[in-house]
Protein backbone atom coordinates (compact mmCIF):
# COMPACT_ATOMS: atom_id res chain seq x y z
CA UNK A 1 0.00 0.00 0.00
CA UNK A 2 1.16 3.35 -0.51
CA UNK A 3 2.25 5.23 2.46
CA UNK A 4 0.34 8.28 2.52
CA UNK A 5 -2.91 6.31 1.43
CA UNK A 6 -1.85 3.82 4.10
CA UNK A 7 -1.89 6.36 7.46
CA UNK A 8 -5.01 8.13 5.52
CA UNK A 9 -7.13 4.87 5.62
CA UNK A 10 -5.92 3.34 8.87
CA UNK A 11 -6.94 6.79 10.75
CA UNK A 12 -10.07 6.80 8.70
CA UNK A 13 -10.98 3.36 10.20
CA UNK A 14 -10.02 4.61 13.33
CA UNK A 15 -12.17 7.68 13.45
CA UNK A 16 -15.34 6.28 11.65
CA UNK A 17 -15.69 2.43 11.44
CA UNK A 18 -17.21 2.13 15.27
CA UNK A 19 -19.70 4.39 14.50
CA UNK A 20 -20.69 3.54 10.72
CA UNK A 21 -21.22 -0.07 12.09
CA UNK A 22 -23.37 1.60 15.21
CA UNK A 23 -25.36 3.59 13.17
CA UNK A 24 -26.04 0.93 10.34
CA UNK A 25 -26.98 -1.64 12.95
CA UNK A 26 -29.45 0.55 14.41
CA UNK A 27 -30.23 1.33 10.96
CA UNK A 28 -30.71 -2.02 9.43
CA UNK A 29 -31.76 -3.31 13.08
CA UNK A 30 -29.14 -5.88 12.48
CA UNK A 31 -25.50 -5.97 14.19
CA UNK A 32 -23.51 -7.97 11.82
CA UNK A 33 -24.51 -7.20 8.17
CA UNK A 34 -23.98 -4.00 9.36
CA UNK A 35 -20.48 -4.67 9.66
CA UNK A 36 -20.43 -6.56 6.44
CA UNK A 37 -22.17 -3.80 4.93
CA UNK A 38 -19.67 -1.61 6.70
CA UNK A 39 -16.63 -3.14 4.85
CA UNK A 40 -18.29 -3.61 1.72
CA UNK A 41 -18.70 0.44 2.06
CA UNK A 42 -14.98 0.80 3.04
CA UNK A 43 -13.65 -1.35 0.23
CA UNK A 44 -15.88 0.88 -2.04
CA UNK A 45 -14.13 3.81 -1.45
CA UNK A 46 -10.41 2.27 -0.76
CA UNK A 47 -10.89 1.40 -4.70
CA UNK A 48 -11.49 5.31 -6.00
CA UNK A 49 -9.71 6.99 -2.79
CA UNK A 50 -7.93 9.52 -4.47
CA UNK A 51 -11.56 10.86 -5.15
CA UNK A 52 -13.14 9.76 -1.81
CA UNK A 53 -10.40 11.43 0.09
CA UNK A 54 -10.92 14.49 -1.51
CA UNK A 55 -14.37 15.19 -0.52
CA UNK A 56 -15.52 17.39 2.22
CA UNK A 57 -16.08 14.96 4.57
CA UNK A 58 -15.24 11.42 3.46
CA UNK A 59 -17.16 9.56 5.70
CA UNK A 60 -20.37 11.00 4.50
CA UNK A 61 -19.53 9.47 1.37
CA UNK A 62 -19.02 5.80 3.45
CA UNK A 63 -22.29 6.44 5.27
CA UNK A 64 -23.75 7.07 2.09
CA UNK A 65 -22.64 4.08 0.13
CA UNK A 66 -23.38 1.73 2.99
CA UNK A 67 -26.71 3.45 3.03
CA UNK A 68 -27.83 2.66 -0.38
CA UNK A 69 -26.11 -0.79 0.06
CA UNK A 70 -28.52 -1.38 2.89
CA UNK A 71 -31.30 -0.28 1.09
CA UNK A 72 -30.69 -2.27 -2.19
CA UNK A 73 -28.55 -5.76 -2.22
CA UNK A 74 -27.89 -6.18 1.42
CA UNK A 75 -31.72 -5.85 2.32
CA UNK A 76 -32.52 -9.63 0.90
CA UNK A 77 -29.46 -10.94 2.89
CA UNK A 78 -30.74 -9.21 6.23
CA UNK A 79 -33.95 -10.76 6.33
CA UNK A 80 -32.20 -14.03 5.30
CA UNK A 81 -29.68 -13.64 8.66
CA UNK A 82 -32.88 -12.45 10.69
CA UNK A 83 -34.51 -15.64 9.66
CA UNK A 84 -31.37 -17.17 10.93
CA UNK A 85 -30.97 -15.67 13.58
CA UNK A 86 -34.13 -16.88 14.94
CA UNK A 87 -32.63 -19.91 15.49
CA UNK A 88 -29.23 -18.55 16.56
CA UNK A 89 -27.78 -16.58 19.76
CA UNK A 90 -27.55 -12.92 18.88
CA UNK A 91 -23.81 -12.91 18.95
CA UNK A 92 -23.81 -9.09 19.40
CA UNK A 93 -24.94 -8.57 22.64
CA UNK A 94 -22.37 -8.48 25.12
CA UNK A 95 -22.70 -9.73 29.05
CA UNK A 96 -23.04 -6.17 30.96
CA UNK A 97 -25.28 -5.10 28.57
CA UNK A 98 -29.13 -5.36 29.27
CA UNK A 99 -30.08 -7.45 26.41
CA UNK A 100 -34.26 -6.86 26.18
CA UNK A 101 -34.10 -3.16 26.04
CA UNK A 102 -31.24 -3.21 23.05
CA UNK A 103 -33.40 -5.80 21.53
CA UNK A 104 -36.34 -3.04 21.78
CA UNK A 105 -34.92 -0.17 20.76
CA UNK A 106 -32.88 -1.72 17.56
CA UNK A 107 -36.12 -3.25 17.01
CA UNK A 108 -38.25 -0.26 17.87
CA UNK A 109 -35.72 1.57 15.21
CA UNK A 110 -35.88 -0.92 12.28
CA UNK A 111 -39.59 -0.52 12.02
CA UNK A 112 -39.62 3.09 11.61
CA UNK A 113 -40.37 4.38 7.94
CA UNK A 114 -37.11 4.61 6.38
CA UNK A 115 -36.78 8.31 6.22
CA UNK A 116 -37.66 8.54 9.50
CA UNK A 117 -35.13 5.80 10.48
CA UNK A 118 -32.32 7.90 8.59
CA UNK A 119 -33.23 11.29 9.76
CA UNK A 120 -33.11 9.32 13.33
CA UNK A 121 -29.76 8.00 13.42
CA UNK A 122 -27.91 10.91 11.91
CA UNK A 123 -29.49 13.12 14.30
CA UNK A 124 -29.32 11.28 17.74
CA UNK A 125 -26.44 8.90 16.66
CA UNK A 126 -24.49 10.80 14.38
CA UNK A 127 -24.84 13.51 16.31
CA UNK A 128 -25.84 15.43 13.53
CA UNK A 129 -27.13 19.08 13.20
CA UNK A 130 -30.72 19.49 11.51
CA UNK A 131 -28.89 21.41 9.03
CA UNK A 132 -26.30 18.70 8.44
CA UNK A 133 -28.87 16.13 8.70
CA UNK A 134 -30.54 18.09 5.72
CA UNK A 135 -28.24 18.05 3.79
CA UNK A 136 -27.45 14.95 3.60
CA UNK A 137 -30.84 13.52 2.56
CA UNK A 138 -31.63 15.99 0.72
CA UNK A 139 -34.43 17.33 2.67
CA UNK A 140 -35.09 21.22 3.86
CA UNK A 141 -34.62 22.11 7.71
CA UNK A 142 -38.12 21.97 7.92
CA UNK A 143 -38.79 18.83 6.60
CA UNK A 144 -35.80 17.62 8.44
CA UNK A 145 -37.92 18.75 12.07
CA UNK A 146 -40.76 17.15 10.81
CA UNK A 147 -39.40 13.80 10.40
CA UNK A 148 -37.46 14.03 13.42
CA UNK A 149 -40.42 14.30 15.64
CA UNK A 150 -42.64 11.61 13.75
CA UNK A 151 -39.45 9.45 14.03
CA UNK A 152 -39.39 10.18 17.73
CA UNK A 153 -43.08 10.16 18.32
CA UNK A 154 -43.52 6.69 16.49
CA UNK A 155 -40.10 5.21 18.52
CA UNK A 156 -41.87 6.00 21.64
CA UNK A 157 -45.34 4.25 20.26
CA UNK A 158 -43.09 1.04 18.95
CA UNK A 159 -41.16 0.82 22.72
CA UNK A 160 -44.81 0.82 24.34
CA UNK A 161 -44.34 4.86 25.41
CA UNK A 162 -46.45 6.97 23.68
CA UNK A 163 -47.29 9.62 25.99
CA UNK A 164 -47.47 12.70 22.83
CA UNK A 165 -47.06 15.24 25.30
CA UNK A 166 -42.97 14.36 25.65
CA UNK A 167 -42.12 14.53 22.35
CA UNK A 168 -43.42 17.37 21.54
CA UNK A 169 -40.30 19.48 21.87
CA UNK A 170 -38.25 17.17 19.58
CA UNK A 171 -38.12 19.57 16.18
CA UNK A 172 -36.62 22.11 17.84
CA UNK B 1 -36.38 14.15 25.61
CA UNK B 2 -33.61 14.68 22.49
CA UNK B 3 -31.08 13.55 24.98
CA UNK B 4 -33.43 10.48 26.01
CA UNK B 5 -33.49 9.02 22.23
CA UNK B 6 -29.68 10.01 22.07
CA UNK B 7 -28.60 7.77 24.99
CA UNK B 8 -31.31 5.48 24.34
CA UNK B 9 -29.60 4.63 20.59
CA UNK B 10 -25.84 5.02 21.43
CA UNK B 11 -26.68 2.46 24.04
CA UNK B 12 -28.57 0.09 21.72
CA UNK B 13 -25.95 0.62 18.97
CA UNK B 14 -23.87 -2.41 19.28
CA UNK B 15 -19.91 -2.08 19.18
CA UNK B 16 -18.09 -3.82 16.38
CA UNK B 17 -17.01 -7.40 17.04
CA UNK B 18 -14.57 -7.36 14.63
CA UNK B 19 -11.73 -4.80 13.54
CA UNK B 20 -11.45 -4.29 9.66
CA UNK B 21 -8.42 -5.23 8.58
CA UNK B 22 -7.31 -2.01 6.76
CA UNK B 23 -4.51 -3.62 4.36
CA UNK B 24 -6.57 -6.14 3.74
CA UNK B 25 -9.32 -3.80 2.10
CA UNK B 26 -7.49 -1.70 0.64
CA UNK B 27 -5.80 -4.55 -0.92
CA UNK B 28 -9.66 -5.99 -1.85
CA UNK B 29 -10.73 -2.31 -3.19
CA UNK B 30 -8.06 -1.63 -5.59
CA UNK B 31 -8.06 -5.12 -6.95
CA UNK B 32 -11.79 -5.12 -7.36
CA UNK B 33 -11.47 -2.04 -9.42
CA UNK B 34 -8.63 -2.89 -11.59
CA UNK B 35 -10.95 -6.31 -12.42
CA UNK B 36 -13.95 -4.11 -13.28
CA UNK B 37 -11.71 -2.47 -15.52
CA UNK B 38 -9.77 -5.32 -16.63
CA UNK B 39 -10.83 -6.49 -20.43
CA UNK B 40 -10.94 -2.69 -21.34
CA UNK B 41 -8.00 -1.86 -23.46
CA UNK B 42 -6.22 0.91 -21.61
CA UNK B 43 -5.28 4.04 -23.35
CA UNK B 44 -3.34 4.85 -20.33
CA UNK B 45 -1.74 8.28 -19.99
CA UNK B 46 1.70 6.79 -19.25
CA UNK B 47 3.95 7.67 -16.25
CA UNK B 48 7.68 7.64 -16.93
CA UNK B 49 9.47 4.64 -18.05
CA UNK B 50 11.12 3.76 -14.65
CA UNK B 51 14.70 1.64 -14.27
CA UNK B 52 15.56 -0.13 -11.27
CA UNK B 53 19.07 -2.11 -10.19
CA UNK B 54 20.39 -4.59 -12.71
CA UNK B 55 22.54 -7.59 -12.62
CA UNK B 56 23.00 -9.22 -9.49
CA UNK B 57 25.70 -7.93 -7.23
CA UNK B 58 25.83 -4.80 -9.58
CA UNK B 59 24.09 -1.85 -8.67
CA UNK B 60 22.89 0.55 -10.97
CA UNK B 61 25.61 2.53 -12.33
CA UNK B 62 27.91 3.86 -15.22
CA UNK B 63 27.08 1.55 -18.04
CA UNK B 64 23.75 0.86 -17.50
CA UNK B 65 22.73 3.99 -18.77
CA UNK B 66 20.04 4.81 -15.89
CA UNK B 67 20.36 5.82 -12.09
CA UNK B 68 17.79 4.94 -9.36
CA UNK B 69 16.14 8.33 -8.21
CA UNK B 70 16.39 9.43 -4.88
CA UNK B 71 12.22 9.71 -3.73
CA UNK B 72 10.66 7.38 -5.62
CA UNK B 73 7.83 8.85 -6.60
CA UNK B 74 4.52 7.17 -4.89
CA UNK B 75 6.91 4.15 -3.30
CA UNK B 76 7.32 3.03 -6.77
CA UNK B 77 11.44 2.91 -7.60
CA UNK B 78 11.50 5.14 -10.50
CA UNK B 79 14.85 5.82 -12.02
CA UNK B 80 15.31 8.82 -14.89
CA UNK B 81 17.51 7.90 -17.85
CA UNK B 82 21.01 8.79 -16.68
CA UNK B 83 24.37 10.96 -18.56
CA UNK B 84 25.57 8.09 -20.55
CA UNK B 85 23.38 5.59 -22.07
CA UNK B 86 24.21 1.93 -22.47
CA UNK B 87 25.14 1.36 -25.59
CA UNK B 88 25.00 -2.34 -26.50
CA UNK B 89 27.98 -4.35 -28.03
CA UNK B 90 29.13 -5.47 -31.76
CA UNK B 91 27.17 -6.25 -33.64
CA UNK B 92 24.59 -4.94 -32.30
CA UNK B 93 25.75 -1.09 -32.21
CA UNK B 94 22.95 1.11 -32.34
CA UNK B 95 23.55 4.29 -30.86
CA UNK B 96 19.59 4.39 -29.86
CA UNK B 97 16.80 2.35 -29.95
CA UNK B 98 15.50 4.32 -32.83
CA UNK B 99 12.01 5.18 -31.05
CA UNK B 100 11.64 8.71 -29.69
CA UNK B 101 12.12 8.85 -26.02
CA UNK B 102 13.37 5.29 -25.60
CA UNK B 103 16.66 4.37 -24.01
CA UNK B 104 18.64 1.16 -24.06
CA UNK B 105 19.17 -0.26 -20.78
CA UNK B 106 20.98 -3.51 -19.13
CA UNK B 107 24.13 -5.46 -19.84
CA UNK B 108 25.69 -7.27 -22.80
CA UNK B 109 24.44 -10.48 -21.68
CA UNK B 110 20.54 -8.57 -21.14
CA UNK B 111 19.24 -5.90 -22.40
CA UNK B 112 15.94 -4.13 -23.18
CA UNK B 113 14.61 -0.98 -24.68
CA UNK B 114 12.68 1.36 -22.01
CA UNK B 115 9.98 3.82 -23.57
CA UNK B 116 6.57 5.16 -22.81
CA UNK B 117 4.72 2.04 -21.69
CA UNK B 118 1.23 3.20 -22.42
CA UNK B 119 -0.50 1.04 -24.97
CA UNK B 120 -0.02 -3.06 -25.74
CA UNK B 121 3.46 -3.35 -25.77
CA UNK B 122 5.54 -6.67 -26.52
CA UNK B 123 8.08 -7.40 -23.77
CA UNK B 124 11.56 -7.52 -25.95
CA UNK B 125 14.75 -8.34 -24.61
CA UNK B 126 18.00 -8.71 -26.39
CA UNK B 127 21.44 -10.41 -25.35
CA UNK B 128 25.09 -10.64 -27.10
CA UNK B 129 24.52 -14.06 -26.64
CA UNK B 130 21.34 -14.80 -28.19
CA UNK B 131 21.83 -16.72 -31.56
CA UNK B 132 18.34 -17.20 -33.63
CA UNK B 133 19.76 -19.65 -35.59
CA UNK B 134 21.41 -21.84 -33.15
CA UNK B 135 18.35 -21.62 -30.69
CA UNK B 136 16.03 -22.06 -33.91
CA UNK B 137 14.48 -19.13 -32.69
CA UNK B 138 12.96 -19.80 -30.02
CA UNK B 139 15.17 -18.36 -27.02
CA UNK B 140 14.73 -19.46 -23.35
CA UNK B 141 13.57 -16.26 -22.13
CA UNK B 142 11.37 -15.98 -19.11
CA UNK B 143 10.30 -12.86 -17.58
CA UNK B 144 8.14 -11.95 -14.33
CA UNK B 145 6.18 -9.61 -13.91
CA UNK B 146 4.88 -8.40 -10.18
CA UNK B 147 3.07 -5.60 -9.10
CA UNK B 148 5.37 -3.51 -6.63
CA UNK B 149 2.54 -1.30 -5.24
CA UNK B 150 -0.05 -4.30 -4.83
CA UNK B 151 1.58 -7.80 -3.21
CA UNK B 152 -1.28 -9.76 -3.51
CA UNK B 153 -1.88 -9.05 -7.27
CA UNK B 154 -1.39 -11.88 -9.19
CA UNK B 155 2.31 -12.50 -10.94
CA UNK B 156 2.38 -12.83 -14.69
CA UNK B 157 4.65 -15.17 -15.69
CA UNK B 158 6.14 -15.93 -19.00
CA UNK B 159 8.35 -19.24 -18.81
CA UNK B 160 9.42 -19.37 -22.39
CA UNK B 161 10.63 -20.39 -24.45
CA UNK B 162 9.74 -16.98 -26.31
CA UNK B 163 9.71 -15.73 -30.23
CA UNK B 164 11.97 -13.45 -31.84
CA UNK B 165 11.76 -10.71 -34.25
CA UNK B 166 14.10 -8.56 -36.21
CA UNK B 167 14.23 -4.84 -37.46
CA UNK B 168 17.17 -2.63 -39.14
CA UNK B 169 17.44 -0.62 -36.57
CA UNK B 170 17.25 -2.70 -33.93
CA UNK B 171 18.76 -6.49 -34.91
CA UNK B 172 17.93 -9.90 -33.65
CA UNK B 173 15.94 -9.93 -30.24
CA UNK B 174 13.25 -12.02 -28.42
CA UNK B 175 9.83 -11.47 -27.50
CA UNK B 176 8.63 -13.13 -23.94
CA UNK B 177 5.20 -12.21 -24.26
CA UNK B 178 2.46 -9.02 -24.05
CA UNK B 179 3.77 -6.59 -21.06
CA UNK B 180 1.11 -6.20 -18.54
CA UNK B 181 -0.81 -2.35 -19.28
CA UNK B 182 -2.88 -2.99 -16.21
CA UNK B 183 -2.55 0.70 -14.13
CA UNK B 184 0.56 -0.16 -10.89
CA UNK B 185 3.82 -0.06 -10.52
CA UNK B 186 5.27 -2.99 -11.89
CA UNK B 187 8.77 -4.76 -11.89
CA UNK B 188 10.01 -7.15 -14.79
CA UNK B 189 12.50 -10.05 -13.92
CA UNK B 190 13.86 -11.60 -17.27
CA UNK B 191 16.34 -14.45 -17.21
CA UNK B 192 18.05 -15.15 -19.93
CA UNK B 193 21.17 -18.09 -19.86
CA UNK B 194 23.37 -16.93 -16.76
CA UNK B 195 21.64 -13.12 -16.67
CA UNK B 196 18.99 -11.35 -15.00
CA UNK B 197 17.97 -8.10 -15.51
CA UNK B 198 14.91 -6.00 -13.86
CA UNK B 199 13.05 -3.10 -14.97
CA UNK B 200 10.43 -1.23 -13.01
CA UNK B 201 7.85 0.85 -14.97
CA UNK B 202 4.43 2.42 -13.86
CA UNK B 203 1.50 2.79 -15.59
CA UNK B 204 -1.02 5.46 -14.08
CA UNK B 205 -4.15 5.41 -13.85
CA UNK B 206 -6.13 5.90 -16.85
CA UNK B 207 -7.60 9.73 -16.42
CA UNK B 208 -10.48 8.25 -18.24
CA UNK B 209 -14.08 7.08 -17.48
CA UNK B 210 -15.02 3.37 -18.50
CA UNK B 211 -17.22 3.20 -21.05
CA UNK B 212 -20.20 1.38 -20.23
CA UNK B 213 -21.65 -2.07 -21.89
CA UNK B 214 -23.70 -0.92 -25.26
CA UNK B 215 -27.45 0.14 -23.85
CA UNK B 216 -26.57 0.90 -20.01
CA UNK B 217 -25.98 4.06 -17.87
CA UNK B 218 -23.56 4.04 -15.53
CA UNK B 219 -22.80 7.06 -12.51
CA UNK B 220 -19.62 8.49 -12.38
CA UNK B 221 -17.56 11.48 -10.91
CA UNK B 222 -15.05 13.46 -13.36
CA UNK B 223 -12.98 15.70 -10.54
CA UNK B 224 -15.49 15.16 -7.92
CA UNK B 225 -18.90 16.34 -10.18
CA UNK B 226 -20.91 13.65 -11.17
CA UNK B 227 -22.39 12.24 -14.41
CA UNK B 228 -23.89 10.27 -15.78
CA UNK B 229 -22.36 8.42 -18.79
CA UNK B 230 -24.95 7.01 -21.67
CA UNK B 231 -24.16 4.45 -23.93
CA UNK B 232 -27.02 3.92 -26.00
CA UNK B 233 -27.73 0.75 -28.49
CA UNK B 234 -26.70 2.28 -31.51
CA UNK B 235 -23.14 2.72 -29.68
CA UNK B 236 -23.45 6.39 -29.05
CA UNK B 237 -21.91 7.70 -26.19
CA UNK B 238 -22.55 11.00 -23.91
CA UNK B 239 -21.29 12.66 -20.83
CA UNK B 240 -24.04 14.11 -19.16
CA UNK B 241 -24.06 16.57 -16.25
CA UNK B 242 -26.02 14.67 -13.45
CA UNK B 243 -26.92 17.88 -11.45
CA UNK B 244 -30.32 18.97 -12.05
CA UNK B 245 -30.79 21.73 -13.80
CA UNK B 246 -33.52 23.08 -11.79
CA UNK B 247 -32.84 24.89 -8.18
CA UNK B 248 -35.83 24.23 -6.82
CA UNK B 249 -37.10 26.63 -4.13
CA UNK B 250 -35.07 24.56 -1.50
CA UNK B 251 -31.55 25.64 -2.88
CA UNK B 252 -30.11 22.84 -2.59
CA UNK B 253 -27.94 20.69 -4.89
CA UNK B 254 -30.13 17.92 -6.61
CA UNK B 255 -28.94 14.92 -8.33
CA UNK B 256 -30.71 13.38 -10.94
CA UNK B 257 -31.68 9.51 -10.94
CA UNK B 258 -31.24 7.44 -13.88
CA UNK B 259 -34.92 5.89 -14.05
CA UNK B 260 -33.70 2.61 -15.76
CA UNK B 261 -37.78 1.19 -15.56
CA UNK B 262 -39.06 4.53 -17.37
CA UNK B 263 -35.81 5.03 -19.73
CA UNK B 264 -35.70 8.51 -18.68
CA UNK B 265 -33.76 10.73 -16.39
CA UNK B 266 -35.60 11.93 -13.43
CA UNK B 267 -35.40 14.96 -10.47
CA UNK B 268 -37.02 12.80 -7.67
CA UNK B 269 -38.22 15.59 -5.81
CA UNK B 270 -39.32 18.45 -8.56
CA UNK B 271 -40.30 15.71 -11.03
CA UNK B 272 -38.13 17.38 -13.74
CA UNK B 273 -37.27 14.53 -16.75
CA UNK B 274 -34.85 14.11 -19.15
CA UNK B 275 -34.65 11.66 -22.26
CA UNK B 276 -31.32 9.57 -22.04
CA UNK B 277 -29.81 12.15 -24.77
CA UNK B 278 -30.30 14.92 -21.73
CA UNK B 279 -33.07 17.01 -23.22
CA UNK B 280 -35.43 18.28 -21.31
CA UNK B 281 -38.77 16.02 -21.01
CA UNK B 282 -41.41 18.28 -18.93
CA UNK B 283 -40.53 19.95 -16.02
CA UNK B 284 -39.85 23.09 -13.94
CA UNK B 285 -36.03 22.55 -15.09
CA UNK B 286 -34.60 25.64 -17.23
CA UNK B 287 -32.94 23.38 -19.46
CA UNK B 288 -32.02 19.85 -20.89
CA UNK B 289 -28.72 18.50 -19.18
CA UNK B 290 -25.45 19.70 -20.25
CA UNK B 291 -23.18 17.37 -22.12
CA UNK B 292 -19.42 16.95 -22.00
CA UNK B 293 -17.21 16.57 -24.58
CA UNK B 294 -15.47 13.59 -24.89
CA UNK B 295 -12.78 11.67 -27.06
CA UNK B 296 -13.45 8.02 -27.08
CA UNK B 297 -10.64 5.32 -27.23
CA UNK B 298 -10.43 1.79 -26.39
CA UNK B 299 -12.65 0.92 -23.56
CA UNK B 300 -12.43 4.49 -22.29
CA UNK B 301 -13.69 7.82 -22.29
CA UNK B 302 -11.45 11.03 -22.27
CA UNK B 303 -14.14 14.39 -20.75
CA UNK B 304 -13.69 17.24 -21.58
CA UNK B 305 -15.27 20.78 -21.07
CA UNK B 306 -19.16 21.12 -20.21
CA UNK B 307 -20.67 22.39 -23.15
CA UNK B 308 -23.90 24.47 -22.64
CA UNK B 309 -26.67 22.89 -21.65
CA UNK B 310 -29.95 22.20 -24.45
CA UNK B 311 -32.29 24.72 -24.61
CA UNK B 312 -36.07 23.23 -23.51
CA UNK B 313 -38.92 23.85 -26.00
CA UNK B 314 -41.28 26.61 -24.73
CA UNK B 315 -44.08 25.27 -22.20
CA UNK B 316 -46.08 23.08 -24.09
CA UNK B 317 -49.71 25.02 -23.73
CA UNK B 318 -52.86 23.47 -21.82
CA UNK B 319 -54.44 21.65 -25.03
CA UNK B 320 -50.33 20.37 -25.59
CA UNK B 321 -49.00 19.81 -22.66
CA UNK B 322 -46.12 16.81 -21.39
CA UNK B 323 -48.44 14.67 -19.05
CA UNK B 324 -46.50 14.19 -15.46
CA UNK B 325 -48.62 10.82 -15.48
CA UNK B 326 -46.03 8.03 -16.52
CA UNK B 327 -43.99 5.09 -15.76
CA UNK B 328 -43.27 4.76 -12.34
CA UNK B 329 -39.17 5.06 -10.96
CA UNK B 330 -38.20 1.99 -9.23
CA UNK B 331 -35.68 3.14 -6.84
CA UNK B 332 -34.55 -0.68 -6.93
CA UNK B 333 -33.76 -0.29 -10.49
CA UNK B 334 -32.64 3.74 -10.33
CA UNK B 335 -29.56 4.34 -10.69
CA UNK B 336 -27.97 7.40 -8.78
CA UNK B 337 -24.89 8.95 -7.13
CA UNK B 338 -23.64 7.02 -4.09
CA UNK B 339 -22.58 9.17 -1.68
CA UNK B 340 -23.82 12.52 -2.91
CA UNK B 341 -25.92 14.68 -0.99
CA UNK B 342 -29.48 14.96 -2.57
CA UNK B 343 -29.36 11.08 -3.05
CA UNK B 344 -33.04 10.11 -3.53
CA UNK B 345 -32.27 6.91 -1.42
CA UNK B 346 -34.40 8.57 1.08
CA UNK B 347 -37.11 8.59 -1.01
CA UNK B 348 -39.31 5.60 -0.87
CA UNK B 349 -38.92 2.37 -2.54
CA UNK B 350 -41.18 3.02 -5.69
CA UNK B 351 -41.98 6.80 -6.69
CA UNK B 352 -45.14 6.11 -8.39
CA UNK B 353 -46.43 8.02 -10.77
CA UNK B 354 -50.04 9.79 -10.60
CA UNK B 355 -51.73 7.41 -13.27
CA UNK B 356 -54.38 9.80 -13.40
CA UNK B 357 -51.69 13.18 -14.20
CA UNK B 358 -52.13 16.15 -12.68
CA UNK B 359 -54.73 18.55 -14.59
CA UNK B 360 -52.17 21.48 -15.32
CA UNK B 361 -49.29 22.24 -16.50
CA UNK B 362 -47.27 23.27 -13.03
CA UNK B 363 -45.60 20.54 -12.18
CA UNK B 364 -45.38 19.30 -8.49
CA UNK B 365 -42.96 18.10 -6.40
CA UNK B 366 -42.79 14.26 -6.85
CA UNK B 367 -43.65 13.31 -3.36
CA UNK B 368 -46.77 15.24 -3.50
CA UNK B 369 -47.63 13.33 -6.77
CA UNK B 370 -47.11 9.80 -5.08
CA UNK B 371 -49.10 11.01 -2.19
CA UNK B 372 -51.82 11.75 -3.97
CA UNK B 373 -52.00 15.17 -2.05
CA UNK B 374 -53.63 18.26 -3.75
CA UNK B 375 -50.76 20.24 -4.91
CA UNK B 376 -50.47 23.93 -3.66
CA UNK B 377 -47.02 25.44 -5.00
CA UNK B 378 -47.55 27.11 -8.12
CA UNK B 379 -43.95 28.22 -6.91
CA UNK B 380 -42.57 25.26 -8.80
CA UNK B 381 -43.22 26.98 -12.59
CA UNK B 382 -43.71 25.54 -15.65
Amino acid sequence: MVEGAHAETTAFCENHYDRLVGGLALYLGDGAVAEELAQEALLRAFGRWEHVSQLDSPDAWVWRVAINLANSTFRRRAAERRAHQRVTPDRDLQPDDDPSMRIVVMRAVAQLPRRQRTVLVLRFYLDLSVEDTAERIGASHDAVRSLTKRAVAALRTEMGSDDPAAVVEEGR
Amino acid sequence: MSDDTRHLLHDAAPSPVQRPDVERLWARGRRRRHTVRAGAAVTAIAGVVAVAAVVPGLGPGPGTGLEVADQPPGGCPITEPGATPFTPPEPHVFADPGIEGASWYGTPELWTVVSDPSGPQKSVWWSADFDVAGENGEPDIQVVYERLDDPDADRIVFDGPGTNAFTDEQGWFMIAGMQPDEPGCWQATATYRDAELTVVYRIEEPAALPLPPAGTVTAEFVDGHPVFVVHDDLGSVRVLDAVSPHVGTDDFTKVLAWCESAGWFEDLWHGSRFDPDGDWLGGPAPTGMAPYDLERGGGWLTVGDQRAAPARPEPPDTDNRFSQAGPSCDERTALWMPGHPGDPAVLDDLVVHDPGDAPTDLWYPTPERIRGEVPTHPSLVR
